[in-house]
């Protein structure tokens, strides 16, 4: 029987073999050419960026009506990514309470380069707005590049007082290169808004004019309006007040209680209340102000009388005006 | 014409008095629990609003009465100085409670007639001169008070100390009333040993006479019975 040689069937499936094998490595990044024993790879880095922020929340406490400093550090790092980028910034669109429902609008919070010990700087928005602060580009040496940015926050006049909260996010881009999906560019603001009320006088001097002895000032009252310009709380008025004083002899006086105060000016002397030494509670309410209201007022009315005897001249007399929250 | 410098000084004093001062205070009373003997310090804030610097005096609170019981003593710091364009000053307000006095007590100073809080004045309120029948109108808030007197902690070391010298004390009793208990058992013991030692002797005593009477009497025995035998071998 004669055999038969098989050689040039092996020959040709090693060949196909080593053609396909071929064809595999060169379709793919990643090649690989078998030479006197030598493996060369290679592979294809694309630009790549990442953004984390430390810290990753911020508190501030402020009275309505006040701002903090663009001086809270926020640290924008871009950690293994390999290009540089800017950083770019955005918030929710209030710091809100839910409890009262009532909001900061997150424009309140500035942006800043450098830290500032005032208020100053570029307000948050809603959509991202480039900062142009850049992050270097991480190297194989340094493979986490950070950039600093600063905020602080204007709590609105009237605010009322409570916790407000909102997040302000961060992105490291360059050009259409955003950063890599991340949870830890988000920044939890908390603003606690704290209680208080402001008085200020108007006039800040009462002119009674000349008042004969025995007489009053009758119906005619002369009104303060106490105003609360900014805080968020109702305050209460208190008054008191000193003797009057003789200008031309200060030995010379009459008591405190010639002076009566009111709450309305539709009243006579007689039935106003006389001022006293020490403060008292008028009962007289300044309204807490609003974010929409945010200066309330109320008028507090004086009139006096001049006993009999007072020697013929200017008399002057202090009274104070305080509010009570 | 002559009227000119009135009228600016009149339009000068209308400006100043409009100017944007504007005094606050944070909200709220300060309520304080003071030991007896003891003292307390709480702070508050005062703020400036406005944009022109407010110079300030603090008038300390007045305080209703307790009978047969001292009114706390109210300090404050500072007692006065300038606050500047948007800004605040920190107040603090330390209360001395009086060692004598009961436990349980509240005074106020702002919450009932006769009574007030702390009062910080814009400015400097002093008597007034000039010309005219006028009053001077200050500006101020009031800072109202809760003072509470409590009783001062209690102890734990001087506590630990009375029931470690109880613990002491007891354990002393304990071990008196042991050994004194033991010692008079051993002391009865000791008597009753001795008084079995002196039956034991006696009854070897009167054993040893028995003895010696059988001893005695058994010579006597055997003599007689000789002397009968002899006497039956004489017969």
């Amino acid at each position: 029987m004669e055999s038969k040689n098989f050689n040039w069937l092996v020959t040709i499936f090693v060949a196909a073999l080593t053609f396909s094998a071929l064809l595999l490595l060169s379709s793919s990044n990643l090649s690989a050419t078998s030479s006197n024993s030598q493996v060369t790879a290679s592979v294809n880095v694309p630009g790549t960026l990442y953004t984390s922020i430390s810290p990753n929340s911020v508190t501030w406490a402020n009275y309505p009506g006040y701002s903090n400093a663009t001086s809270t550090l926020i640290t924008v790092t871009d950690n293994n990514g390999n290009i540089a980028g800017n950083i770019f910034i955005w918030g929710t669109a209030t710091l809100s309470n839910t409890l009262y429902s009532t909001s900061i609008a997150i424009g309140n919070v500035l942006w800043n380069p450098t830290s500032s010990n005032a208020f100053v700087g570029n307000a948050v928005t809603t959509s991202p707005v480039n900062t142009l602060i850049v992050v270097a580009a991480p190297t194989l040496s340094s493979p986490s590049e950070s950039s600093p940015i600063y905020l602080g926050v204007n709590v609105p006049a009237g605010t009322e007082n409570g916790l407000y909260t909102g997040s302000i996010y961060f992105d490291i881009e360059n050009g259409s290169t955003v950063s890599q999906p991340t949870t830890s560019n988000v920044l939890s603001v908390t603003v606690n808004v704290l209680p208080t009320c402001y008085i200020s006088l108007s006039p800040t001097s009462i002119n009674f004019g000349t008042l004969a002895t025995g007489t009053n000032t009758g119906n005619s009252w002369n009104g303060i309006v106490d105003t609360d310009n900014g805080g968020n709380v109702q305050a209460t008025i208190n008054v008191y007040g000193g003797n009057w004083i003789y200008s031309s002899n200060t030995a010379i006086s009459f008591y405190v209680a010639n002076t009566v105060w009111s709450g309305t000016n539709t009243v006579s002397y007689s039935s106003g209340t006389p001022l006293t030494l020490t403060p008292v509670s008028t009962n007289i309410i300044v309204p807490a102000p609003t974010q929409s209201n945010p200066s309330t007022s109320n008028t507090i009315y004086f009139g006096v009388a001049v006993p009999g005897g007072a020697p013929v001249g200017a008399y002057t007399q202090n009274i104070i005006i305080a509010n009570q929250c | 014409m002559k009227h000119l410098p009135f009228l600016f000084l009149f339009l000068l004093s209308f400006i100043l008095s409009t100017a944007y001062a504007q005094l606050g205070e944070q909200a709220g009373p300060l309520v304080f629990n003071v030991t007896l003997g003891g003292s307390q310090t709480l702070n508050y804030s005062i703020l400036n609003g406005g944009s022109s610097p407010i110079n300030f005096t603090v008038i300390l609170p007045t305080l209703n009465t307790i009978p047969n019981n001292e009114t706390p003593i109210v300090k404050v710091y500072p007692m006065n100085g300038t606050l500047a364009p948007h800004s605040q000053q920190t107040m603090h307000v330390t209360v001395f409670m009086p060692a004598k006095d009961k436990p349980g007590l509240t005074w106020n100073g702002g919450y009932s007639a006769g009574t007030s809080g702390i009062v910080v004045v814009e400015g400097a309120p002093s008597v007034a001169s000039g010309g005219g029948m006028g009053a001077v109108v200050y500006a101020a808030v009031i800072k109202g008070l809760i003072i509470k007197s409590a009783k001062p902690p209690v102890n734990i070391l001087l506590i630990v100390g009375i029931v470690l010298l109880a613990a002491i004390i007891v354990a002393g009793s304990a071990l008196y009333y042991y050994y004194r208990k033991r010692a008079a058992a051993k002391a009865k013991k000791e008597l009753r040993a001795k008084e079995l030692a002196e039956l034991k002797a006696r009854a070897r005593g009167k054993a040893r006479k028995v003895v010696k009477k059988k001893a005695r009497a058994k010579p006597k025995a055997k003599a007689k019975a000789r002397k009968a035998k002899a006497r039956r071998r004489a017969r």
